[in-house]
């Protein structure tokens, strides 16, 4: 077995291309109330291709407009900043990482299960009175250290996958065996390379261990997503299994059984369309 | 409100089914058959409100709910039986029943 030091990871994460840098103005409006927002928006629409994947979600049943938009700041309008900040994120990182060959790493399964999350993390947003957009893209974000090792270390990754099916245990188990480290821990070194926001690093390096997590952060929120879109199986994948749910995360969303009817159907009923409209 | 793909025959209708100018197509307390839920699903109509009391034969409610929970019970098959799993399990089992899937 092939285990990775710190030190090949963090060099490792210094080849990925860097993010354009209209996303890393977007990442630096997180903390920043006096963001200049024009300035975002000429950015976006230089970049032809970011403009129409975002319009193509914009007009997307995920967000139900009565009305097209037709340029980037009629989505800013209509839909307001956050919004169209936490897909601008979401459609620029993922598309960060070019196409994956990695044997046993299927790119379609993976979004499916991101975007379930982020639907999951979204509905649960709304349940609990927290942020739904940012929810929704630490939901797709959360699992950005698979797409990582998957990128970086193919063949060290392609053997962890195996090994995952032929134990029939959590992904994040193989990793810890194969590899000596985890996409929890690579993804948030990676949310600390692209300087990420506290909230949606909290959501990358802590949805397997939400307790750790002061109890605002999205970690609890990801964490109960992740284990629904286990649960329905949404990636398709025939070795899908839910880790057990935090019982400290748990306890802090207050899910019961009347919410929890409420949230599922938006998830499997938003799915197709919103992994539609997040594939690059 | 059942997904029309998800009635059964034998299942009464709470409401009537209308088209978009609110004529009605089959009415309120009508016994559903499969030959009008196929015709129904030509049309379109994607949702039906149907009474829950008349829905199905218990027998083959327990079969039918033996059968997926054994497919939620697979995805689960590592989750323990902490509160939030077993939660969570029981919620996505009662979506499944609902769905007919």
């Amino acid at each position: 077995m092939n285990k990775l030091s710190h030190d090949e990871i963090v060099h490792g994460l210094r080849q990925l291309p860097a993010l354009p840098t209209v996303i890393s103005e977007v990442l630096s409006s997180f903390g920043n109330d006096e963001a200049d927002i024009g300035l975002i928006c000429r950015q976006v629409a230089r970049d032809q291709s970011l403009t129409a994947r975002l319009l193509r979600v914009a007009n997307s049943s995920f967000y139900g407009l009565q009305c097209r938009v037709a340029t980037i700041n009629e989505a800013v309008v209509v839909l307001g900043f956050r919004a169209v900040r936490s897909m601008l994120l979401t459609l620029g990182v993922s598309g960060a990482f070019g196409k994956q060959d990695c044997p046993g790493f299927e790119p379609r399964a993976y979004m499916r299960h991101c975007v379930g999350v982020g639907l999951a993390a979204r509905a649960i947003a709304e349940t609990t009175g927290r942020n739904p957009d940012l929810a929704f893209a630490g939901g797709v974000l959360h699992d950005m250290g698979q797409l990582a090792l998957a990128s970086i270390f193919r063949g060290s990754y392609a053997q962890a996958l195996a090994y995952r099916r032929e134990h029939d245990i959590p992904l994040v188990i193989a990793e810890r065996d194969v590899l000596g480290t985890d996409h929890v821990l690579v993804g948030g070194l990676l949310a600390d390379t692209w300087n990420f926001p506290a909230s949606l690093r909290s959501a990358i390096a802590g949805h397997h261990a939400p307790s750790a997590a002061t109890a605002d952060s999205l970690a609890d929120l990801v964490h109960v997503a992740d284990a629904i879109a286990h649960g329905l199986g949404l990636a398709g994948d025939d070795y899908d299994l839910v880790m057990p749910v935090d019982f400290t995360a748990w306890q802090r969303l207050g899910l019961d059984q009347d919410k929890l009817a409420r949230i599922l159907p938006r998830v499997v009923d938003g799915l197709d369309e919103a992994s539609q409209a997040f594939s690059a | 409100m059942i997904r029309t793909e998800a009635a059964l025959p034998g299942m009464c209708l709470s409401e009537a089914v209308v088209d978009d100018s609110g004529r009605v197509l089959v009415p309120e307390g009508a016994v559903l058959t499969e030959s009008l839920i196929q015709s129904l699903l030509r049309r379109g109509v994607s949702e039906l409100c149907v009474d829950q009391a008349t829905e199905e034969d218990p027998a083959e409610r327990e079969i039918r709910r033996a059968r997926i929970s054994r497919s939620v019970a697979v995805y689960f098959r590592q989750a323990g039986d902490g509160v939030g799993s077993l939660a969570l399990q029981e919620a996505i089992l009662t979506f499944r029943m609902g769905r007919g899937e």
